[in-house]
């Protein structure tokens, strides 16, 4: 047999930086300004505009636009979408607003302001959002719904399949990957747009993958080697299914990388948040997931099995 | 369960796939594109359409006729025999020996051409509309992909509830909204954009509008303006008759292009009176022009809807011929009463969103509120009914989202779907085939099962592919294989033990297999609620993951398994090939 890797060891040390990592990816969010939310939870208008030459960023501050604005109570601001020749920039406004045609109003308002600035010919509309506050406030309702559901979900399948010990496990891990995407998301800066939730939802949902593969082979071999204790029992069920755990995620990222390469904006962010969740989704299996397990000792909760 | 049933499972669903993505393949290789295009327009175009075509087509059938009577029909109108046999019936005329040119088309009655024309329209349209119909059935691009402008429309029902001060039942809710619908329908129909798609939330107050292309961005405040309108107006004849033989003597004459209706000068057209067309539901489901009507608008004449108590669809109790009959409330009733009484004798006429729906002769002073009309197939006495009901319902349109993108970007985007699918096949296809060698094979020909149901689920399902989707359908190729990847290390596991290939082969997939159902259910739990949730874009995501869940369960645990023992059946081999690994036997 192979010599297990002796994972269990540095288990406190593990989740300690994993703690850390965790608190400083938000601290260092809020530093930052905090959470950015996209258009999806902050009612107002985005519109994607293309420039026909390369316009450096420090022209297109937003004071500028917004100096053209006259008597309106909304304010523009601008990012760059970071497209390869910079002609690219997304202006936003937020607004909760109710009044008939607001969406026609400021996008109306935004192209005059941006007409003005950089002339008639050199601008032209690609894309453009707009997000009612209604909507704006549904959607806020039921994405946290929806990831508590998931989570409630989850926990219970994996209770019934499984022992308490397991269900609880699999629970914390899914915790530390959502905190740690969300802090990872903070941290650069990326926008929360409903792409992103998606991602974090399919990680909620994947990540538990490696730690079914864990958990069973740790509960195969509570009846295979009796009598070896739990760390040694953990550290030789992770050993053995340890290229599963990494191919399977390794598959995945291959097929996130490359929706990552090809794509911009909203699906961009959601295939990076993918890759990261899938590394962190392989890592919580084998620091987070099974060292739970040693906390219900080798006592019923692991042993047994409810198959 | 035995080879012969397996394979029988999979070449049925593969058939089944199939069946389901033909009109999609049909569409996109075998429809030339000038008819694609004409299939994707508004059915008013397609009424123009034909209309031209059968009078092309006549003159050049009576060039045929002239040249040689006895020439024989196109085969492309081959169903005017039919109807050429029924006037033989009706004549009690022998049919002819033969049946070319001359004697087909000169069955036709004495109003020849206008016959023949009516019967060349239906074969065209028919040829349309079967184009349009393999379209329907398509696996269509999303706007994302495409190009276009989609909005999210909220049916607001609290004015009306304001107003009757309280709570809707649930059959006047879905009234309400679906006249709201068929409020939005008409408007957008007007515009003749192509290929608009309006659909409602399943039993939600939301309205989708899908405008593919690049539409003016001021379009969805032309759809949206009021809320529609109910009302009954009585009809000035005298003025009717005088612009209808204006227009006569006018062909010329300038239509307003959003009302539809004819400007014509003051002197023919009072003071106080409006000209609204009269509509009228024709085969293509398209509102007919009927013709201009003149209406007074004096307080007098007019009564709003919003009296309307109920209105049903009826027989009448002597005729037995369709009715609507309807109350108004005592208030309605009372002005309705005078109304009538001023005007017997004259027409009213029923005015929804500045369209005549229907109009009927008053023939005595109507008094206590139930008033019946006549006149009418079952079918437009439904539909009026309809009307009548919901006519008076405000509902308030409130612009949730608009979200349009310009076809470039739209073309980018897909392009750069494409690449990504492309290079995650690729990356995963190499990655098993290298390191599972003969079995990585197998699961690379699961996958592209896999693929192919994944996408004939969609189309079956008629959902639109999006970025998002796309997106699903990528990452599906990548944890498609990851049960491949359990199940092969498990084999390979009991394969390196020394165990013989089959009952390494065996041992892999049953202890795979709940551990692959385990984790696959965990990520249906998450995929099945994003399809559950948001807009659009998420929930095809949600959607295309959870189909992807499963397709690649059956295709990895059913279909790999098929192709392994069929191989060792097959081959006769005690050999696995799974790993590079030196395996001591």
């Amino acid at each position: 047999m192979i010599k297990p890797i002796p994972f269990v060891k540095f288990r406190f040390l593990m989740i300690s930086l994993t703690v850390l990592s965790i608190v400083a990816t938000f601290a260092f969010a809020f530093m930052n300004g905090g959470f950015k939310f996209g258009i999806d939870f902050q009612p107002g208008i985005s519109l994607t505009a293309q420039f026909s030459e390369a316009v450096p960023l420090d022209s297109l501050t937003s004071e500028k636009l917004n100096q053209s604005l006259v008597g309106t109570t909304y304010k523009f601001s601008v990012q760059s979408l970071g497209d390869a020749g910079k002609k690219t920039f997304v202006f936003r406004a937020s607004t909760s607003g109710t009044q008939e045609n607001i969406q026609s109003i400021m996008q109306e308002d935004a192209m005059k302001a941006l007409k003005a600035v950089y002339g008639d010919a050199n601008v032209t509309v690609v894309q453009s959002d707009y997000i009612g506050p209604s909507l704006s406030a549904e959607l806020v309702i039921q994405t946290v719904g929806v990831i508590v559901a998931a989570l409630v979900f989850i926990f219970l399948y994996v209770l019934l399949r499984f022992k308490i010990g397991y269900a609880v496990g699999a629970i914390l891990s899914l915790l530390h990957d959502t905190l740690f995407i969300l802090g990872f998301i903070g941290a650069v800066g990326m926008e929360m747009s409903m792409a992103v939730i998606a991602a974090v939802l399919t990680i909620i949902g994947y990540s538990l993958n490696d730690t079914i593969v864990v958990y069973d082979r740790i509960r195969e071999n509570t009846k295979l080697l009796k009598g070896m204790d739990t760390g040694n029992l953990i550290d030789t069920s992770i050993t053995q299914s340890l290229s599963r755990t990494i191919l399977t995620g390794g598959t995945t990222i291959l097929a996130a990388l490359s929706l990552y390469v090809f794509s911009t904006g909203q699906v961009k962010d959601f295939a990076l948040v993918m890759i990261v969740g899938i590394i962190v989704g392989t890592y919580s299996s084998i620091y987070i997931a099974s060292p739970v397990l040693m906390l219900f000792g080798k006592g019923k909760a692991v042993a047994e099995d409810s198959k | 369960m035995s080879k012969a049933m397996r394979l029988t499972i999979l070449l049925l669903l593969t058939a089944f796939s199939a069946l389901v993505l033909k009109d999609t393949v049909v569409w996109n290789y075998f429809i030339p594109q000038d008819q694609q295009k004409l299939a994707l327009k508004s059915r008013e175009d397609i009424r123009d359409y034909s209309q031209e075509s059968a009078k092309t087509a006549l003159a050049a059938l009576k060039e045929m006729l002239k040249a040689d009577p006895a020439a024989p029909l196109p085969a492309q109108y081959n169903s005017l025999i039919d109807t050429a046999k029924q006037y033989y019936e009706w004549d009690a005329k022998p049919f002819p020996s033969t049946w070319n040119l001359a004697t087909v088309l000169g069955s036709f009655p004495q109003d020849k051409d206008k016959e023949i024309l009516k019967k060349l329209e239906v074969i065209f349209r028919e040829q349309v509309l079967a184009i349009k119909s393999t379209q329907s059935n398509i696996l269509k691009l999303g706007l994302d992909l495409q190009g276009g402008m989609s909005v999210t429309i909220q049916a607001d029902l609290r004015a009306l509830e304001e107003k009757q001060g309280r709570a809707l039942d649930a059959k006047e809710k879905e009234d309400a909204i679906g006249r709201t619908l068929e409020i939005l329908t008409t408007r957008i129909d007007s515009f003749g954009l192509t290929e608009p798609q309006i659909k409602r939330e399943p039993n939600g107050n939301r309205i989708f509008v899908d405008i593919p292309g690049e539409p003016d961005k001021n379009i969805v405040d032309s759809f949206l303006r009021g809320k529609g309108s109910l009302s009954f107006n009585i009809v000035d004849d005298e003025a009717t008759t005088a612009v209808r033989q204006y227009m006569a003597v006018n062909p010329d004459v300038v239509i307003d292009p959003l009302t539809k209706v004819p400007v014509v000068p003051a002197e023919i057209l009072p003071a106080g009176r409006i000209i609204r067309i009269y509509y009228k539901k024709d085969a293509y489901g398209l509102d007919q022009r009927v013709g201009p009507v003149v209406l007074y608008t004096e307080d007098q004449y007019t009564l709003d809807g919003q009296y309307i108590e109920s209105a049903r669809p009826d027989r009448h109790n002597v005729t037995n011929q369709p009715i609507v009959s309807f109350k108004l409330n005592p208030q309605g009733a009372e002005r309705f009463a005078a109304m009538t009484k001023e005007n017997v004798n004259k027409s009213m006429a029923v005015v929804m969103d500045d369209r005549i729906r229907a109009s009927a002769v008053i023939r005595q002073a109507i008094t206590g509120g139930s008033v019946m009309i006549e006149g009418f197939s079952q079918a437009e006495a439904d539909d009026l009914a309809k009307i009548l009901r919901t006519g008076a319902l405000p509902v308030e349109m409130i612009v949730q989202s608009v979200e349009s993108i310009g076809a470039s970007l739209g073309k980018d985007a897909l392009n750069s779907a494409i690449q990504a699918a492309m290079w995650a096949l690729l990356s995963v296809i190499l990655f098993m085939v290298v390191y599972y060698k003969g079995a990585g094979l197998n699961a690379i020909v699961a996958l592209s099962f896999n693929i192919f149901f994944l996408i004939a689920v969609l189309a079956g399902f008629k959902l639109t592919l999006t970025m998002t989707s796309i997106a699903g359908l990528i990452l599906t190729i990548g944890m498609a294989v990851d049960a491949n990847v359990i199940i092969f290390e498990r084999i390979k596991e009991e394969y390196l033990t020394g165990k013989s290939a089959a009952a390494s082969i065996k041992a892999g997939y049953d202890k795979a297999f709940w551990t692959i159902l385990d984790s696959n259910i965990t990520t249906l739990i998450a995929a099945v609620l994003l399809s559950f949730m948001g807009k659009g874009p998420i929930q095809g995501f949600g959607i295309t993951l959870s189909v992807g869940v499963i397709t690649s369960m059956f295709t990895s645990l059913f279909l790999t398994r098929f192709l392994h023992d069929f191989q060792l059946d097959t081959f006769k081999s005690n050999k696995l090939s799974i790993t590079w690994k030196k395996v001591a036997k």
